[in-house]
């Protein structure tokens, strides 16, 4: 981890994005970003979750507080598993 | 449409799933054969259970793919074949999500709110949306 910044990759179904993300930023605004950037509207961004090995993670905290590892992917995933 | 240009357009959908980081997370396994992929799906809490998607893209993109659960190892239709509660059976078993054919075909026909668009509702879209389901009946 250099420079508060962490290598990983998120995943969406519009894309993926891998590179270094700062540690120290809340993933609820993470996740607007990468999904601003993969052109997912964020204004939807309250409709997905950011998921690692089945779970979903607390988006109010930092990568750091969530003790993400170097190398992981994250998937930001709906959040409504909905039969309609 | 021709079946060269039906296979193309096949191929680049499968070609944007297998190349997304979520193919990787999901275990997801493909083997295509013709016009039919099937892909091993595993609950990630419970990597124990295996379940086989088969998904026709006959007529794709004119009309969505067919999205069904077969039997892992005779890859026939069964009922046992289908995760808990996934299977939509009125009129004909299948997947009520957007992005199969029996959602906009059957269960949701002429639902102006779901529209079939091969854009909108991509293969690796769709596969997404059918692993969540397969996970919310596998807790």
């Amino acid at each position: 981890m250099a420079d508060n910044r962490i290598h990983i990759t998120f995943s969406t179904t519009a894309g993926d994005l891998e590179e270094d993300f700062p540690v120290n930023q809340p993933l609820q605004s993470l996740k607007r970003e990468v999904m601003a950037r993969l052109k997912l509207d964020p204004s939807q961004a309250a409709q997905y979750i950011v998921v690692l090995n089945g779970n979903p993670l607390d988006e109010s905290k930092t990568l750091a507080e969530l003790h993400i590892a170097a190398g992981s992917v994250l998937t930001i995933e709906r959040r409504e598993v909905v039969k309609v | 449409m021709d079946q060269q240009t039906i296979e193309a357009k096949m191929a680049a959908q499968l070609d944007g799933a297998k190349g997304s980081a979520m193919t990787t997370v999901f275990a997801w396994e493909y083997e295509t054969l013709g016009l039919v992929t099937y892909v091993a799906m595993r609950p990630r809490k419970h990597p124990e259970r295996r379940y086989l998607l088969r998904v026709s893209f006959d007529d794709f993109p004119r009309r969505a793919p067919s999205y069904v659960f077969v039997d892992p190892t005779t890859r026939e239709l069964k009922d046992d074949a289908w995760p808990v509660g996934v299977k939509h059976s009125d009129p004909l078993s299948g997947i009520c999500t957007p992005g199969t054919r029996e959602f906009h075909e059957k269960y949701h026909l002429g639902d102006a709110q779901y529209p079939w668009s091969e854009e909108r509702y991509s293969f690796l879209d769709t596969l997404q949306r059918i692993h969540a389901l397969v996970e919310h009946g596998s807790p």
